[in-house]
């Protein structure tokens, strides 16, 4: 029997090269240790406006992904999930949650830079992981960033056989 | 508690408080029903009235959260029957939930319908009023008005920054096709009508919801830092008063 576990490169490209609308969630797993991506929210579009049932995100672009978490411990080793970046009155932030990805609603947990996304207490499932700007910035502010998680997440398992 | 009945040329919706009716008692009620219709506290929420109103009366009602999403403290009044006009105000003191990080919010007010709109997906809240960060640690009060935009069914605004200790917000809301809401921050005394601090486009109008059938004041639905760093720590609320037609002021 073998499994083959495979780094979609594509996953790590710039995501401005696909569609950011929460139809098209791009997948962050991997690589396995540490799944990283980058990006510019200015180049997105408006997909949510409302995160946490109160925050507001109108006018604020998003990139939105797509992330499978396994229960915390060997299968999940990341505990956090960070956010950097930079843009002119953006504070980029990361939500995490459950609900339709339109929505904004049930969030499990946000980030932004200097203030990690705590994934301790974040249970198994699936999730929408939206980076955009915060609820104390203008409507329209946007920018570049970088998220990385500090651990696998886990990886993806993208191909298997038997032999 | 403003136990003062206001005279008012329409009827009155509802006038309910937090302390004791009428006398000037030291003492605040063990219980907030009567006059509130119910009392809603889940996974560790604590409501009560308790000493020193925040209108100079004797008391004020403390609404405090435990640590978790599903944490809840609020009084219901269930006198409205689907209101196509409601206007409403209370004071509120967030003080004593300190500084607000960037990701905080909170739910302080919601004014419900009666049924779901859309049936499918929708939701009972005409307006949600929301603490929300404003930034350096600043507060303000979030609005998310009910709308039949096509979208997601939420028009919204944000108030100013709040002021330390006591705000005075006022709201006037209309339900239909041609949906209003207009809001006040800390206006200027009078019961005059005075220019709105701000308000609310309802894209698409929102008769679907057809009117206020329930008001909901207190702590409830919390992000995630505001769960985790604002466990027990009192919002504070008094003088709830809620009519047709007229501007309510003081």
């Amino acid at each position: 029997m073998k499994k083959t576990l495979i780094c979609v490169a594509i996953l790590m490209a710039a995501p401005s090269a696909f569609a950011q609308t929460c139809g098209s969630a791009i997948p962050f797993n991997t690589p396995a240790n540490g799944p990283t991506a980058s990006g510019n929210t200015c180049t997105a579009t408006d997909a949510v406006s409302l995160y946490c049932g109160a925050q507001d995100s109108v006018n604020k672009p998003e990139v939105i992904y797509s992330v499978n978490l396994a229960a915390a411990g060997a299968s999940r080793t990341a505990t956090s999930i960070t956010i950097a970046g930079a843009g002119a009155g953006f504070t980029p932030t990361i939500f995490l949650y459950t609900g339709a990805c339109a929505t904004g609603d049930g969030c499990q947990q946000t980030g932004e830079t200097g203030f990690p996304m705590d994934l301790t207490s974040v249970g198994a499932g699936a999730y929408t992981l939206a980076v955009s700007a915060s609820q104390v910035d203008a409507g329209g502010a946007c920018g570049t960033y970088t998220i990385t998680a500090n651990g696998t997440l886990p990886v993806s398992l993208t191909n298997f056989s038997v032999e | 508690m403003n136990t003062k009945m206001k005279t008012l040329v329409m009827a009155v919706v509802g006038l309910v408080g937090f302390g004791a009716a009428g006398a000037a008692m030291a003492q605040c009620p063990a219980s907030l029903t009567p006059p509130w219709s119910a009392v809603t506290t889940s996974t560790g929420g604590v409501v009560a009235s308790v000493s020193g109103g925040l209108d100079t009366s004797a008391c004020k009602m403390s609404s405090s959260l435990g640590n978790s999403f599903s944490s809840q403290a609020s009084v219901t009044d269930n006198t409205p029957a689907n209101e196509t006009r409601y206007r409403y105000q209370f004071l509120v003191n967030a003080d004593a939930t300190g500084a607000f990080g960037n990701q905080d919010s909170v739910s302080v007010f919601s004014a419900n319908s009666a049924a779901t709109f859309p049936a499918s997906g929708g939701t009972r809240q005409i307006i949600k009023v929301a603490i929300t960060a404003a930034g350096a640690g600043a507060k303000r009060l979030t609005i998310i008005a009910a709308c039949n935009n096509g979208t997601n069914n939420r028009c919204i605004a944000n108030s100013p920054t709040l002021v330390a200790g006591t705000n005075r917000f006022e709201m006037d809301v209309t339900v239909g096709a041609a949906g209003t809401v207009r809001y006040w921050l800390n206006a200027a005394a009078g019961t005059a009508e005075p220019a709105t601090t701000g308000t609310i486009t309802i894209t698409g109008g929102s008769a679907g919801w057809v009117g206020v059938d329930q008001a909901v004041l207190g702590q409830s639905g919390p992000s995630p830092t505001y769960k985790t760093n604002h466990t027990g720590q009192a919002v504070f609320f008094d003088t709830f008063d809620s009519r047709r037609q007229t501007y309510i002021g003081y």
